[in-house]
């Protein structure tokens, strides 16, 4: 009887939230399932720390931020390769077991997926487009870079600073990089005000 | 579940002795293996067969009907699947029906599917609490996120109550405390929205000052401005008072003066702000035109902003010499220069008039591919009529242009047009214009390229463009449009189009249109919401597309324009919403409109002649009651009451309307009335009932059905009854009437080109206690044909047929501005012997012949008109003899309006009998036809 009951309770289950909407934007709707492919097969990996706090919360503006650039910003064209190569990428981190087991998990096959990374490609080339050049770093921004952040940190770390001149190019690129990603934040930030943005808070 | 067997277990153990502990310990293990092992072995087996039991639709935590449910691609018994669940969600939200949507699940094997809608309500009123002075119009003008009669949505309302403070902010209400509360209306999918508003603060203005270079005194200033010191401080109205201001500096040439607001000191204690205005006048700017008289108005805009002082002389040049070649000026001339003097720009435009010129006649030359008069009707250049200029020197100047990109479009790439103004004599000229049209350009081939689903030759009737045509690529792209058009209407969706265009030869194209056909789209279901009252029935009668057909464009549309016409709802959406690429749903969403509609009115009549006491009195107060109910029964029919009276007099109409009778598409009509008049030498009574079908043909033919029945009686005779007016003697009358209406005129109240043509018949029988009996037809034709440009030639005809004892009020009239020009209101025709008063006849026959034309080219709605009427009335049709027709002929001005032309006319009997005028004048608004 006991274990009747056990086995009588080991296969009862309670009604669960499966899938709901989380954010709409300009009537475009992100459901939970779409995050939770995001976060599942890596689609943001480059941009967001797997280790972050909040990362829920990370992949649902990054999720916002793509869906309002890939509506407003207007259309790019994407090669079957491209949505290959970063296929591979993702086989090559979770194996090709795993893949089809969490395809199998969200019922989805692997053109589906291929839906999901276009979305993600369109994004990348969209900005890159809009602020891949013309990034322009002047040498007192290398200098105030050099003496306000590189020096205090190798001081932190007990290293010897190497001169300016032999770490030109890497102080001059990390700089780039945070001009053109301010750049894209502004931008973003912009589109926001243009857009009809609802987010949908569940507990 | 599986802690309160350990609990149970744990007890059941502690009762046991040592070795029995430690022989169970080992069983217990076992059976907790055995418990994990199957649950984890039946997870991954129920993973891979778990499927989709049951679903249901819960909507505002109540349960759907099965409309609903077909929104849902996922059917019962497949398996279960993440991704389709949200699709679904997407698809369902797409329909704009629901503002949130949320899926649970029961059961890992058989699993429960539930989807949780919210309706998406909208808003039916937005009420504004706190303070009656608050301009509730202004704040709603204010309000963006929410509007009454849009959607709610609970997340906008922070958003609105911010709006909602810079609206009272606007109107000078600060820091108000604002709460917002909803309620939803019962029994339908609407809230209202409340807004209580508290606590708001108005400041009063202490001080205005101005800084800067004011150039007029203070106090002038402030004389202009309606806020003013010691006033409440509204920001709307001190707005409004800085654009006056920039007003006021425009007109004194400082067209560039810039008014700001420098600073506004609050003081919260007192509750006043003190205001300053900074001025800065800039350069004063004059314009100066030497030579001719041209509006300044026309050239202050040009310089009203920085601009390069080039550009701003040419576009001066360019409005100067379009002007003056209105006037007349043909061979105008225009220079300019600029000075700065001081602070002062000076724009000094210098024009040479020359002669004045009236271009009395256009011709062409070099005319290959166009007659002459056929570029005149493409450019629409009028022919000739006497005393009005066929085209101004603006226009002429404009004409190059024009005629080049017509020539375009015809394939002419390179058409080149100059003109010369060969004097004709005095100050008229002929605009010759000499036109080199240069080379065509043809389409040689046109090929379709993945075009399947039809064949060439249907496909080729669809575009504008042909082999051995024109070409042109803007023929070309709107072809592409065409083509997308046809697809949709065929019931494709997904067709992709694209056009390449090829030198095949010198001057000769090839087009090929690349098509990438889609997918012919079924409508699986269709849905219908937004319906509290009206019957689903009602609804589906008015589609033309049913579940399994294909998704015809133009069929989705009629059925939209059908439930619009019902008259019922204020909004009707359809959408697709497609299921795969060859399945789709079709959604209807309506929303109700208000059904019940009542006014009083209340109102004075004057009598004609002045009475003594107040039963009889001059001025009679009068009123009206209406009450309308629609959609009665949610079929789409309507019932009205209407009700006037006065001292005098009371009447009473009810109406009921219905758009089938029986399941016939007919618009029903069921009126019955009852009035009763007092006046001075006698009183009446009239009771009538008539029932009406009016049946749609297409869409500018109908044929109507009436039965009637109409009884009057007189009471209170103080005259003989011949001397009552034959509307209101006494008669009965039980009839049935037809009419065939076939109307092609291009505008029912001021038509220029078309036709109307009109049968109808009545045929009056004796039943129910009545005593005329009689058939009467009576048939109608116009004819207008558009001469030249504005100039019009029209003509009627009417012949009236009837037999039998037609009472007076049923026979046939004529007389007057609507009928016969050269007699009064119904004086033509047969009269009385002893009175003379006209009393109709059985017989009419008219025909009225009118040419209209515009009277000053500068006034286009200004028209006259010269008309020649023929025709009579006949005691009987015997009698009808058209040699005893008479004529009139006349003149007349018309000023059209929206509701069809003002009329005054002169009308010339050219036969007048004794006692009848020989001219009269008539006033009407509205066609003679």
């Amino acid at each position: 009887m006991v274990l009747f009951h056990f086995s009588f309770f080991a296969h009862y289950s309670l009604a669960e939230t499966v899938d709901h909407i989380v954010a709409v934007v300009n009537e475009k709707v992100i459901t939970l399932t779409d995050l939770r492919i995001a976060e599942t097969f890596c689609l943001y990996d480059e941009e967001i720390d797997p280790g972050a706090e909040n990362i829920h919360q990370l992949f649902l503006e990054m999720m916002i931020d793509q869906k309002l650039v890939v509506l407003l910003a207007g259309a790019e064209a994407v090669e079957k390769e491209e949505v290959d190569s970063f296929q591979d990428k993702i086989i090559e981190k979770m194996g090709s077991e795993e893949l089809e087991k969490k395809l199998e998990e969200f019922g989805l096959d692997r053109d589906d997926l291929r839906e999901y990374i276009r979305d993600k490609i369109i994004y990348q080339k969209i900005i890159k487009r809009r602020f891949g050049q013309g990034v322009i770093v002047s040498l007192e921004e290398i200098e105030d870079f050099y003496k306000g952040r590189y020096v205090p940190s190798q001081k932190e770390m007990e290293v010897e600073p190497k001169p300016m001149m032999e770490i030109l190019k890497e102080i001059e690129s990390t700089i780039k990089q945070e001009k053109a990603k301010s750049n894209v934040e502004d931008w973003i930030k912009n589109l926001k005000t243009q857009a009809d943005i609802l987010i949908y808070l569940k507990n | 579940m599986r802690m309160d067997g350990l609990v149970l277990m744990s007890k059941f153990i502690r009762d046991f002795s040592p070795q029995r502990k430690s022989t169970f310990f080992y069983v217990f293990l076992l059976l907790l293996f055995l418990f994990f092992l199957p649950q984890k072995s039946v997870s991954q087996s129920q993973k891979n067969s778990s499927f989709v039991a049951r679903i249901f639709v819960m909507i505002d935590g109540q349960e759907s009907g099965e409309e609903i449910g077909e929104l849902i691609p996922i059917k019962e018994g497949e398996p279960f699947s993440l991704k389709k669940i949200s699709q679904s969600i997407k698809q369902i939200y797409t329909t704009g029906l629901f503002s949130d949507v949320q899926v649970s699940k029961e059961g890992d094997q058989e699993i429960l599917l539930t989807f949780h809608l919210t309706r998406r309500l909208f808003i039916r009123k937005i009420v504004f609490k706190g303070n009656k002075k608050f301009p509730s119009k202004k704040l709603k003008d204010g309000l963006l996120s929410l509007r009454e009669g849009s959607f709610f949505m609970e997340k906008k309302l922070s958003r609105t109550v911010e709006e909602l403070k810079n609206a009272l902010y606007r109107e000078g209400y600060f820091n108000p405390e604002i709460k917002v509360d909803t309620k939803r209306v019962a029994k339908s999918s609407s809230v209202d929205v409340f807004f209580e508003i508290h606590s708001a603060r108005k400041f009063i203005i202490r001080t205005i000052a101005f800084s800067g270079e004011k150039i007029l005194p203070e106090a002038e200033l402030k004389k202009e401005m309606k806020s003013k010191e010691g006033k409440v401080y509204i920001p709307s109205v001190f707005d409004e008072d800085i654009t006056r201001l920039q007003e006021v500096y425009d007109s004194m040439n400082y067209q560039r003066a810039e008014i700001e607001v420098e600073e506004k000191r609050f003081d919260e204690k007192e509750e006043c702000v003190d205001l300053i205005l900074k001025i800065i006048p800039h350069e004063k700017i004059e314009i100066i035109v030497k030579g001719a008289q041209v509006p300044l108005d026309l050239l202050k805009p040009i310089w009203e902003a920085r601009i390069f002082e080039e550009w701003g002389q040419t576009e001066g040049h360019a409005k100067i010499l379009s002007y003056m070649r209105e006037k007349g000026y043909l061979q105008c001339s225009v220079t300019s220069f600029v000075e700065k003097v001081d602070d002062e720009l000076r724009v000094v435009y210098e024009v040479i008039p020359r002669e004045k010129y009236k271009i009395q006649e256009i011709s062409f030359e070099g005319l290959k591919y166009f007659t002459p008069s056929q570029l005149e009707k493409e450019l629409g250049i009028m022919g000739k009529t006497p005393f009005i200029d066929r085209i101004d020197g603006a226009r002429l100047f404009d004409l190059p242009e024009e005629i080049g990109f017509l020539y375009k479009t015809k394939g002419f790439p390179n058409t080149s047009v100059d003109f010369t103004f060969p004097l004709l004599g005095g100050k008229r000229v002929k605009a010759l214009i000499n036109i080199e049209e240069g080379n065509q350009e043809k389409i040689q081939k046109i090929d379709f390229q993945g075009v399947r689903s039809v064949d060439r030759k249907t496909i080729l009737e669809q575009i504008g463009s042909f082999e051995g045509g024109p070409f042109f690529q803007l023929n070309v792209q709107k072809d592409i449009g065409k083509l997308e058009n046809f697809y949709l209407n065929q019931g494709i969706r997904g067709t992709e189009i694209e056009a390449r265009v090829e030198r095949t030869g010198e001057d000769l194209f090839s087009v090929v249109f690349a098509v990438s056909e889609g997918k012919k789209v079924e409508i699986e279901n269709i849905v219908i919401t937004g319906n509290v009252v009206t019957k689903r029935s009602v609804i589906i009668r008015e589609l033309r597309i049913k579940e399994g057909d294909y998704a015809f464009y133009e069929k989705i549309r009629e059925s939209k324009r059908r439930l619009e016409n019902l008259g019922v709802f204020t909004q009707v959406r359809i959408e697709e919403i497609p299921l795969s690429s060859e399945k789709g749903n079709l959604v209807i969403n309506v929303r109700e409109g208000e059904r019940n509609y009542a006014a009083v009115g209340i109102g004075l009549e004057t009598k004609t002649e002045p009475q003594s006491n107040v039963w009889n009195t001059a001025i009679i107060p009068r009123g009206t009651a209406e009450y309308i109910r629609s959609n009665i029964l949610g079929s789409a029919a309507q019932l009205s009451l209407i009700g006037q009276f006065s001292l005098k007099e009371k009447r009473g109409v009810i109406s009921w309307e219905q758009p089938y009778f029986f399941g016939n598409p007919m618009a029903t009509y069921l009126n019955a009335w009852w009035e009763m008049e007092e006046r001075r030498s006698f009183s009446y009574e009239r009771r009538g009932i008539s029932l009406t079908g009016i049946h749609s043909l297409s869409e500018n033919m109908m044929l109507l059905l009436t039965l009637r029945w109409v009884r009057t009686e007189l009471f209170n005779l103080k005259i003989e009854p011949s001397e009552v007016d034959r509307q209101q003697r006494p008669f009965s009358v039980t009839s049935v009437s037809g009419s065939f209406i076939w109307d092609r005129r291009d505008d029912p109240f001021n038509p220029a080109a078309g036709s109307f043509l009109s049968f109808a018949f009545e045929w009056a029988y004796p039943l129910f206690k009545v005593e005329y009996y009689y058939l009467k037809s009576f048939l109608k034709h116009q004819q207008f044909i558009p001469v030249f440009p504005r100039v019009t030639f029209s003509w009627i005809s009417r012949l009236g047929l009837g037999e039998g004892k037609i009472p007076i009020h049923e026979r046939f009239f004529a007389g007057g501005s609507n009928s016969f020009r050269g007699a009064e209101f119904d004086e033509l025709g047969p009269k009385d012997s002893l009175s003379q008063v006209p009393v109709g006849g059985k017989a009419l026959f008219l025909l009225n012949f009118e040419l209209s034309f515009p009277l000053l080219s500068a006034v286009e709605n200004l028209s006259g008109a010269v008309f020649y009427d023929k025709g009579s009335v006949f005691t009987g049709v015997k009698d009808l003899s058209l040699s005893q027709l008479r004529d009139a002929l006349g003149i007349g001005i018309r000023y059209r309006t929206p509701l069809g032309p003002v009329r005054l006319e002169l009308g010339w009997n050219l036969n007048p009998r004794e006692e009848e005028k020989r001219f009269l004048v008539f006033i009407t608004i509205g066609n003679v036809f």
